[in-house]
């Protein structure tokens, strides 16, 4: 067991936990409006479809990314998703929001859960796959994890934010860390450079923390200005 | 001389009960004062709500703050004292220091969990943060 794949491990229990319980989450809110059984039918099929996904993107993903400047694409999604962890949702309704108000439906439901799903499942895989590197077992391991995180992932995710702010942002310097070493193999960077591509594995994976942070902290800092997400209800 | 103004934190747990029946006799007892209960959620991420919609997560917030006031309604109903419901996103001790402030507060009375020293120091008590950043008076009920 060598260093490099403890740290290997560590980072992929890292965005386990952030990634399959934003995925968890998703399922929970999105099947919120629903009456009762159906509830429990869509949080059930979302879940499945979550852990599916996860195992057969996974058997792909190797080959996937060997396919030139597909890390870099794979990497452009995993910064859009840890920046977007940073910034609170705040409720407030926008004028082009267009999506299910509330999935009252369970037909709205599953529409929105297995894009959510289609989307996270892969940003899930991709980054364990990029902590995993050339460690099979890894990369095995990592999956089996996001497994249980996604069943019950939603309350540990809400927990977590409320107790730790700190988990989020570092959850996603850790994505943006990830995003970068991903970014630095790719097979088309590494074609086209000859010898400097080994210089960006150093610069790219704190280069790509310091951005999602420092992306994610002005947002949020420009929604809490905004003093949206306020409710009162007269007593 | 102007209605006192009273917040209470609400999160739906014993202590805050607890804190709210010590804010209600204290408003008894100035006559003139006006309780401004508050709900503080923790935000969820827009890499969520980028899914499901903003309204949605909108109609997730409504539902956690009432079911934070649920438990309070009766008490609130009896009592005959003035006051509103909120609820805020956010940092639990920030969201009320600033709530405190915008609404000019006289006064916050919350609960506190009433964890040994060390724990509370470790878990970093909302309680503790209240007291650091208000701007009024904060009293902790057991």
């Amino acid at each position: 067991m060598t260093s490099q794949w403890l740290i290997g491990l560590l980072q992929i229990m890292g965005v386990n936990i952030i990634l399959s319980g934003d995925n968890a989450l998703v399922i929970a809110l999105a099947c919120r409006g629903l009456p009762g059984r159906q509830r429990v039918v869509g949080v059930w099929l979302g879940t499945m479809a979550a852990v599916v996904l996860r195992i057969v993107l996974a058997a792909a993903i190797v080959f996937v990314l060997s396919i030139p400047l597909l890390k870099l694409a794979g990497a452009a999604m995993l910064l859009w998703i840890a920046i977007r962890l940073m910034v609170p949702e705040t409720g407030a309704a926008h004028d082009d929001d267009d999506r299910a108000a509330s999935a009252a439906t369970l037909w709205m439901a599953v529409k929105i859960v297995v894009v959510a799903d289609a989307i996270m499942s892969l940003d899930n895989v991709i980054s364990v796959a990029a902590a995993a590197g050339d460690h099979f077992d890894l990369l095995a391991i990592g999956i089996a994890i996001s497994i249980p995180l996604v069943v019950i992932g939603s309350q540990l995710m809400l927990w977590l934010i409320d107790r730790f702010a700190w988990i989020i942002v570092a959850g996603a310097a850790l994505l943006g860390w990830i995003a970068g070493q991903l970014a630095a193999t790719d097979p088309w960077l590494d074609a086209w450079s000859d010898g400097w591509v080994d210089t960006l594995y150093y610069v790219l994976p704190p280069a790509g923390a310091i951005f999602v942070v420092a992306s994610g902290m002005t947002l949020a800092a420009r929604v809490r200005a905004a003093k949206v997400g306020q409710g009162s209800k007269e007593g | 001389m102007s209605t006192y103004q009273i917040v209470v934190p609400l999160d739906g747990s014993e202590p805050a009960r607890r804190a709210l029946e010590a804010a209600i006799a204290l408003a008894g007892r100035l006559g003139d004062a006006e309780l401004r209960l508050i709900n503080v959620q923790p935000p969820i991420p827009a890499s969520v709500g980028d899914f499901i919609g903003s309204e949605a997560v909108h109609g997730y917030y409504d539902d956690a703050a009432v079911k934070a006031f649920d438990g309070v309604q009766a008490l609130l109903n009896a009592c005959g004292v003035r006051h509103s419901l909120d609820y805020r996103i956010g940092a639990a001790g920030e969201a009320i220091a600033d709530f405190a402030r915008e609404t000019g507060a006289d006064q916050i009375v919350m609960g506190t969990r009433g964890l040994g020293a060390v724990k509370g120091l470790l878990l970093g008590s909302v309680a503790i943060r209240v007291a650091q950043l208000a701007s009024c008076p904060v009293t902790l009920v057991k």
